[in-house]
Parts: structure tokens; C-alpha cells; sequence
């Protein structure tokens, strides 16, 4: 036999198929005492916590109650996780930190440059630009 | 004098309160009631991620995620030695009555397998056998299967059950969590039991899990496993003009026009630049007659006609057919031989 096969990984593409959330899980942690917690307190109070929750069935909610600073602490498919700080923050303001942990990736934030808005696994349907194979050959 | 006496009656309630809660995690984990399986969230929210049919009940998928490896030993009065549950690690061929997955992986491997085999073949008819082997195994060797089952979030049982205990941590909780043989043991004990076929692994855990989800999902309705195949593992890039390596391409090339009666393969310079400079590049064209069947470049005349011809069998063998309405697929005659 004169064809040999070589070892190859198939690539994830969430979303080409099927579309797994990233976010799969948020904790809550807030103190019973402490007057940082005051906004997540009345938040996890409000109805809000019940809308967000039921908006969101992907997404598996813990609330956890630890003397210190509120944090909110979310979990991705990743691996990786991502926590923010909530002390001294309006019912509000939470409610958009909540958004934005649920609307992330997981992955690390990035500064990509202004040149690398398209990024695919997909090589170029034109192909690249050959001065040998163009129809009229360049003469000085 | 009082003192000890009253610690050692605590630990003994609290040890009593420990039988208590292994025993009833046991029945829970052997007989998965759907009301206990109902209230457990990680296993909901795995359920709505995976977008499952809601014939696929929450108790069956909570089985999906019990390996026959995380078989807990049974509680037996201490003097009865004779009774095989007290060992630590009982042969898996020894029957039990645990809810595992050991069944519905084997039809779901098999489901995966005839699938994905169907696919690439209607897709690829002319892979050679060992590439087309490849090319299935890209897709389900156990490292990928284990990636696509990592990426839905199936969480692990990590920590003893007496850590759970003493956490007081609700039993529901374990049912959504991927249960295996090293949940209780951990890395950090510097125990790890190693085997050939690493079935003890996460990644074999993983897999095991995924294969008899697609096996459950055969059963409520065959349809439904395919379109979660092709949902979650055929959408997977894979690029099967890598999967190739040629020893001889110019001699396979000729053998092929020679078996398909096309004329000889001859090798043409269509371009060249630099030819006695540093770096010179070529182009060369195979044709058959008068049609181009591949082309390559190189620094060289040699590299670049190996190329063209690694070119053309490449388009040979990866040719996809577009299949009309009413077409019969295409069969191939295999591949050359040298």
C-alpha cells in the first residue's frame, strides 16, 4: 500500500451544528450582615432574581451566603471561570453584571488587532494571489 | 472523665448519621427515582444545554452519567467475610442491579460508529480504507468524544462522600455529575490506578457518557440520535486532504490512469522564476492527454512534479459527488494498488 493516513483532530465549532451555551453556571455570594450586600440582598429578594433565573433554563444558579464583599461567579464550558465584584452595587447595576457574565464566552479578553476581524478554520475560496498563475505577466 | 466519653458518643451518632446518608445516596443512585432526578439542577440545565427531547427523562440521563466503574461498595456487617461486596473494587462481570451506562454505550458506540461510517462514505467514496478508518476516528476516537462531552459542561463528581456529607450537600445534586471510578479517590492522594485501555480515565468516563446519550436518544426515536450526530460531532471541521501521506505519488498516479484508461500522466513546466537564483520556484502541471489532472509548485523540478501529482491523486480520492434526486451514490472500485 502506497497511501498512509495521518493522525488528524476534527475542530469544535459550536454553533456550525448545534449551539451549547457557554455559561453554565452562576453563584451568587452574599453576606447576611455586611452593607455591601444591601443591593444583592434586595436583588436576590426582588423578583428579578426569579425572572432572570426562569429567562435562563441553560444556566444553573447557586447563592451562597459567606461573610465578606458579594461577588458574582460564573462558570464556562471552557473550563475557565469569571468572577466580579458587587459590593456597593444597585439591584440594576447587578442585574447587568449578570448579563454580561451570561453573554460571555469564557474565554480571556483579547485585544485583537484591526486587521483580524475575520477569523475562520476555512481557507480563502479565491485562493491567494500568484504573480506566476496571473493572465498578464508583469514586464519592466 | 465526662469529656471523652461524650465526644466518642457524638462521633459514633455522626457516624450513624454517615451510614444513614451513604445508604440512601446508594438506593437513590441504584434505583434513580425521576422525582429526586427532577429536583437535581446541574442535571436540568445539562438537559436544556443539550436541548434533549423531553421523552428523554432526567433519570435516564442521570444514568447516561453513571459508569459502571463508580459502583459503591456495599455496607455488610464486618464479620462477613465471605461476601464479595466488601471488596473495594468488584469485577465489573459480577452482576449488579446498579442503573449504569455500560449497555447504552455499547449501542450507542455502535449507532455512532454506523453513522458516522455512512456519512463519510456517501460524503467521500473514494477514501482509501485506512484513511477512511482515520478520518471516523478524527471524529470519534475517545479524545474527541471526550472533547465534545467536555464542551457541553458535564461536570464530575470530585469530592468523597464524606466530604458530601459533612458539606451536607443535598443527594439530587450528585445525579447531574459525571460519576466514574476516581471521584472518590483523588489525584492529590497520589492514587491513581492505571490500565491498559485507560478505561478508568475522565476521558473514557466522558465518552462513555456521550455514546449512551446517543444511544437513549435512539431508542425514543431513531431520527433524533442522527440529527444529534450530526448536530454535535459531523459539524466538526475536518480537513481530509490532511489525512493523506503518498511514499510514491508519481508512480501511484500512473497506475491510476493506467486502471481508470486514461492516457500516461505527463509531468509539464507551466511556469518557472529564478531558475539559477537562491531561491527559484516552479510550477509543473500533470496532464492526461489534454486535461490537467493536478498542479504543484516547488524549489525544485522534482518537488514541484511530486507535488502536481499529489495534487491530482488528492482530487481523486477526496472527490466529493453532488448527488442529484433519484442518483444512485457513488461506488468505488478502491484504491490503487502499487
Amino acid at each position: 500500500m502506497v497511501v498512509k493516513a495521518v493522525k488528524q483532530v476534527s475542530f469544535a465549532r459550536n454553533g456550525v451544528g448545534a449551539f451549547v451555551f457557554p455559561c453554565k453556571k452562576i453563584t451568587l455570594q452574599y453576606c447576611n450582615w455586611g452593607g455591601s450586600s444591601d443591593g444583592i440582598r434586595k436583588f436576590l429578594t426582588s423578583k428579578k432574581m426569579d425572572d432572570f433565573a426562569m429567562a435562563n433554563p441553560y444556566l444553573q444558579f447557586d447563592i451562597m451566603r459567606k461573610p465578606g464583599h458579594p461577588i458574582l461567579r460564573a462558570e464556562y464550558t471552557n473550563g475557565r471561570e469569571k468572577v466580579i465584584c458587587i459590593r456597593n452595587l444597585s439591584t440594576n447595576v447587578i442585574e447587568e453584571k449578570l448579563k454580561l457574565l451570561r453573554d460571555s464566552s469564557g474565554d480571556q479578553l483579547r485585544r485583537w488587532t484591526k486587521n483580524d476581524n475575520v477569523r475562520t478554520l476555512n481557507s480563502s475560496v479565491r485562493g491567494i494571489w500568484s504573480p506566476i498563475h496571473a493572465a498578464k505577466q508583469h514586464s519592466v | 472523665m465526662n469529656k471523652p466519653h461524650n465526644s466518642s458518643k457524638l462521633s459514633e451518632s455522626e457516624l450513624q448519621g454517615y451510614k444513614e446518608y451513604y445508604k440512601e445516596l446508594k438506593t437513590v443512585i441504584n434505583t434513580i427515582p425521576e422525582e429526586i432526578a427532577s429536583q437535581s439542577q446541574p442535571l436540568i440545565t445539562l438537559h436544556n444545554r443539550l436541548e434533549l427531547p423531553s421523552e428523554f427523562k432526567l433519570s435516564t440521563l442521570s444514568r447516561c452519567l453513571t459508569c459502571r466503574t463508580s459502583r459503591l461498595p456495599n455496607v455488610t456487617i464486618a464479620n462477613d467475610n465471605s461476601s464479595s461486596d466488601l471488596k473495594a473494587f468488584p469485577s465489573i462481570v459480577e452482576t449488579n442491579n446498579l442503573l449504569d451506562n455500560h449497555g447504552l454505550n455499547i449501542f450507542g458506540k455502535n449507532i455512532l460508529m454506523y453513522h458516522i461510517t455512512r456519512h463519510m462514505l456517501l460524503k467521500y467514496p473514494r477514501l482509501p480504507t485506512i484513511v477512511l478508518n482515520e478520518a471516523i476516528a478524527s471524529y470519534i476516537s475517545q479524545d474527541s468524544l471526550s472533547n465534545i462531552a467536555r464542551s457541553w459542561g458535564v461536570e464530575k463528581e470530585e469530592s468523597a462522600i464524606v466530604e458530601r456529607y459533612l458539606r451536607k450537600e443535598p443527594i439530587p445534586l450528585t445525579l447531574g455529575k459525571l460519576r466514574y471510578f476516581n471521584n472518590t479517590l483523588k489525584k492529590l492522594d497520589g492514587i491513581e490506578r492505571l490500565t491498559k485501555n485507560g478505561e478508568f480515565s475522565e476521558n473514557a468516563a466522558l465518552s462513555l457518557a456521550l455514546r449512551s446519550i446517543i444511544g437513549v436518544l435512539y431508542t425514543i426515536q431513531p431520527n433524533l440520535a442522527e440529527r444529534f450526530i450530526d448536530k454535535h460531532i459531523l459539524s466538526r471541521k475536518l480537513d481530509v486532504s490532511k489525512l493523506f501521506m503518498f511514499e510514491q505519488p508519481t508512480r501511484e498516479l500512473a497506475k491510476l490512469c493506467e486502471r481508470e484508461g486514461l492516457q500516461k500522466p505527463i509531468s509539464k513546466l507551466t511556469a518557472e522564476s529564478g531558475r539559477l537564483s537562491k531561491a527559484p520556484v516552479f510550477i509543473i502541471g500533470v496532464f492526461s492527454g489534454d486535461e490537467k489532472l493536478g498542479e504543484g509548485f516547488g524549489s525544485s523540478l522534482k518537488e514541484a512534479k511530486a507535488r502536481a501529482a499529489t495534487d491530482a491523486l488528492l482530487k481523486w480520492y477526496c472527490y466529493e459527488p453532488v448527488l442529484q434526486q433519484g442518483q444512485k451514490p457513488v461506488v468505488d472500485h478502491g484504491t490503487v494498488i502499487v
